[in-house]
């Protein structure tokens, strides 16, 4: 208890009872809010007839995909594979499946490639630098789409399609068969409708492989920049005093310059890697069957758009905030003591 | 302090005005709004050849459905239209949310969605087929044997082709596109077997392509898909004026009255004094039927000017259903008495 001064003012002009008035105030008012908002929601929908029905959700789904493969069993919570006897949950999971793959690899690609270019637009080679230059803006100035059209109508779909024309690539005795569905490894190389092609074994299809790249490469462009930006935020007699000390160019730039960038660089990274989770919903552009493709497909068999989309915005935010989440753990264990 | 009373205020102001906007909107027609607007927005898809595509001479949005937009401004008087493209997926949910005044956009009535949205008369009678390589012996369901099979996703192509599948037990692998064009591309450049979907876009996709004898529609159509206007639930002002446009170009027709019989006032008045049945269509609504077939002629000229016998993109109309009923079809209107 604080003792009162002998000229407290009255409680309607004390700081700190106004402070605590105003507080209760905003929760009344955000509570009316929020009730007011939900009863004009659900006012408009009842007066377009539509009702939020999330039964839907286990019937099935009566679909196949491509490129659905896992999902979660519902009823016993254990990896399985797609088929179109599960739910439309189970379909929505297969999508959300695919969208982290993707966003796994598209991630750990962009990093690489994005610190390889970050690094070479700071080269004293001419050449090097330059051919940064024109990657970094050649990449971020032309919009994602047509890059996703271009790696997939332009490259993966030009790869040979299997007829005795152009016969697929086999390496190691057709262990590895390259055609323009899919790069197979250990599959049987069979012959159905006119054109050669793999049955089983591991197949990365055209569509996953055009997503994943052009994703990566989009991205790595921005990543360049950040990368480099990071570098050159770290004061140059850093680099100059390891020189000094006798490390190579190389080592210097591991051991002391790029761990004080790396403090600098990991929020705008972090973005990055929001941004391409985020983009891989263009999928939906070349075919690639990723939760937002098997989202709407859903939507439309069971005309249940409003709740499909609900929880598809809903999965999205948590994808987001789990890399946001990842990303402040490693801000927070790379941060100087004390600071 | 004052910030935040100021903030709390602002935010009960906001609400208060919401709420009195939503709970003071009486239900108005859509024919009242667009009028008001002075413009249709009328959903289409935009790259479906034959049915709503760019004329590459004039850059203008044309086809089979984009006429009919017209004819519906021109039906309701309202000087201009603006195409909103849509995929398969999104035209349904469009029209729901109202950013739609009505889709054109080959939309198969079905009675699942007709739960959601209120559907106009049929505009063309289709069917679902294949599309294959000519050498590659597939000429029917039954071939499909592990087959990947290219198709949009979000229609009733999509469930149907599963369905017939999973009917003969056969397996096979679906590659799903927004778009008919993109369907189209990835098929012709070798992702799939088969593109299947309505006959009517296999026919007139299969003539862009640059060798059309290599490719040829195949197999029974497995599937009824008769095409209709989409538009909101329960706005039956909105409704007539549709289906009364899809009507008057049919009637036109029946009547043998043309867009050049239209445009003349001389001819028109020699028919209206002819022929009572023919005075009530050139009277009703305020000369809606003359403005109509005016600004897109009647049903057979609309169809030929995209699917005629003398387009790459024909798709014969006598003996199916698309003819006029007299013909033995099923197109046929209602009286404009």
């Amino acid at each position: 208890m604080t003792d009162r001064l002998p000229h407290a003012p009255p409680f309607w002009r004390d700081a700190r009872v106004l402070g605590v008035v105003a507080q209760a105030l905003f929760v009344v008012l955000l509570v009316a809010g929020i009730w007011a908002g939900r009863a004009i929601v659900e006012s408009s929908m009842a007066r377009q007839n539509i009702r939020l029905d999330w039964g839907f959700v286990r019937q099935p789904a009566g679909f196949q995909l491509t490129a659905l493969t896992w999902t979660v069993d519902l009823d016993t919570l254990s990896l399985k594979h797609y088929s179109p006897e599960d739910s439309y949950a189970e379909a929505m999971l297969a999508g959300l499946f695919n969208t982290m793959m993707v966003a796994l690899l598209g991630i750990g690609l962009a990093l690489v490639s994005g610190l390889i270019v970050g690094i070479a637009r700071l080269s004293r080679n001419w050449l090097v630098g330059r051919l940064g230059l024109v990657y970094v803006e050649l990449l971020r100035n032309t919009p994602l789409l047509v890059q996703l059209f271009f790696w997939y109508f332009g490259v993966f779909l030009q790869l040979p399609t299997g007829t005795p024309e152009s016969p697929p690539l086999t390496l190691f005795n057709n262990l590895i068969v390259l055609t323009n569905r899919s790069l197979a490894i250990g599959g049987v190389l069979t012959e159905r409708f006119g054109r050669l092609g793999v049955d089983g074994g591991f197949q990365m299809t055209s569509e996953f492989a055009a997503l994943v790249i052009g994703l990566a490469v989009y991205t790595s462009a921005f990543i360049a920049e950040i990368i480099r930006g990071g570098i050159l935020a770290v004061p140059r007699g850093q680099m100059e005093a390891a020189r000094t000390m006798g490390l190579s160019y190389q080592r210097a730039l591991r051991l002391i310059v790029l761990p004080q960038a790396l403090r600098i660089i990991i929020p705008p990274l972090g973005n990055q890697c929001l941004n391409l989770t985020k983009n891989s919903s263009l999928a939906i552009g070349i075919g690639f069957a990723d939760f937002l493709t098997s989202a709407m497909t859903v939507a439309s068999q069971s005309f249940r758009a409003l709740e499909t989309f609900t929880f598809v915005t809903l999965a999205y935010l948590v994808m987001s905030l789990a890399i946001s989440a990842f990303l402040n753990l490693l801000r927070a264990r790379l941060a100087l003591p004390g600071a | 302090m004052k910030k935040a009373l100021a903030y709390a205020l602002a935010v009960a102001v906001t609400i208060a005005g919401v709420s009195y906007t939503v709970s003071a909107q009486a239900p108005r027609s859509r024919l009242d709004v667009v009028r008001a607007r002075g413009r249709l927005i009328c959903g289409i898809s935009g790259t479906t050849v034959g049915f709503s595509f760019v004329e590459p001479r004039t850059g203008e949005m044309v086809g089979f459905d984009a006429d009919f937009c017209r004819a519906l401004a021109a039906f309701i008087n309202v000087p201009s239209v603006e195409f909103v493209q849509h995929t398969s997926a999104s035209r349904i949910p469009a029209v729901i949310a109202g950013s739609v005044d009505v889709v054109f956009r080959t939309t198969t009535v079905t009675y699942g969605r007709d739960a959601q949205v209120d559907f106009g008369p049929v505009t063309f009678y289709d069917g679902q087929r294949l599309l294959v390589r000519t050498a590659s012996k597939i000429r029917g369901l039954a071939d499909l044997s592990n087959a990947r099979i290219c198709t949009q996703t979000g229609t009733t192509s999509e469930r149907n082709i599963t369905d017939q599948m999973r009917l003969r037990n056969l397996k096979f692998e679906l590659v799903t596109f927004a778009q008919p064009k993109e369907a189209f591309d990835g098929f012709v450049a070798g992702r799939c077997d088969v593109w299947t979907t309505d006959a009517s876009q296999l026919t007139a996709f299969r003539a862009t392509a640059p060798k059309p004898i290599e490719f040829m529609v195949v197999g029974q159509e497995f599937s009824d898909e008769p095409l209709a206007p989409v538009y909101q639930e329960n706005d039956s002002k909105w409704a007539d004026a549709v289906d009364y446009t899809v009507y008057a170009v049919i009637q036109a027709e029946e009547f043998g009255i043309t867009q050049i019989t239209m445009g003349s006032e001389g001819r028109l008045k020699e028919l209206s004094d002819k022929d009572p049945v023919i005075k009530s269509l050139v009277s009703a609504g305020d000369g809606a039927v003359v403005r109509t077939v005016r600004a897109v002629g009647n049903y057979g000229e609309i169809y030929n000017r995209y699917f005629g016998p003398a387009r790459a993109t024909a798709i014969p109309r006598k003996g199916t259903r698309n003819a006029l009923a007299r013909d033995g079809g099923a197109m046929t209107s209602r009286p404009f008495r």
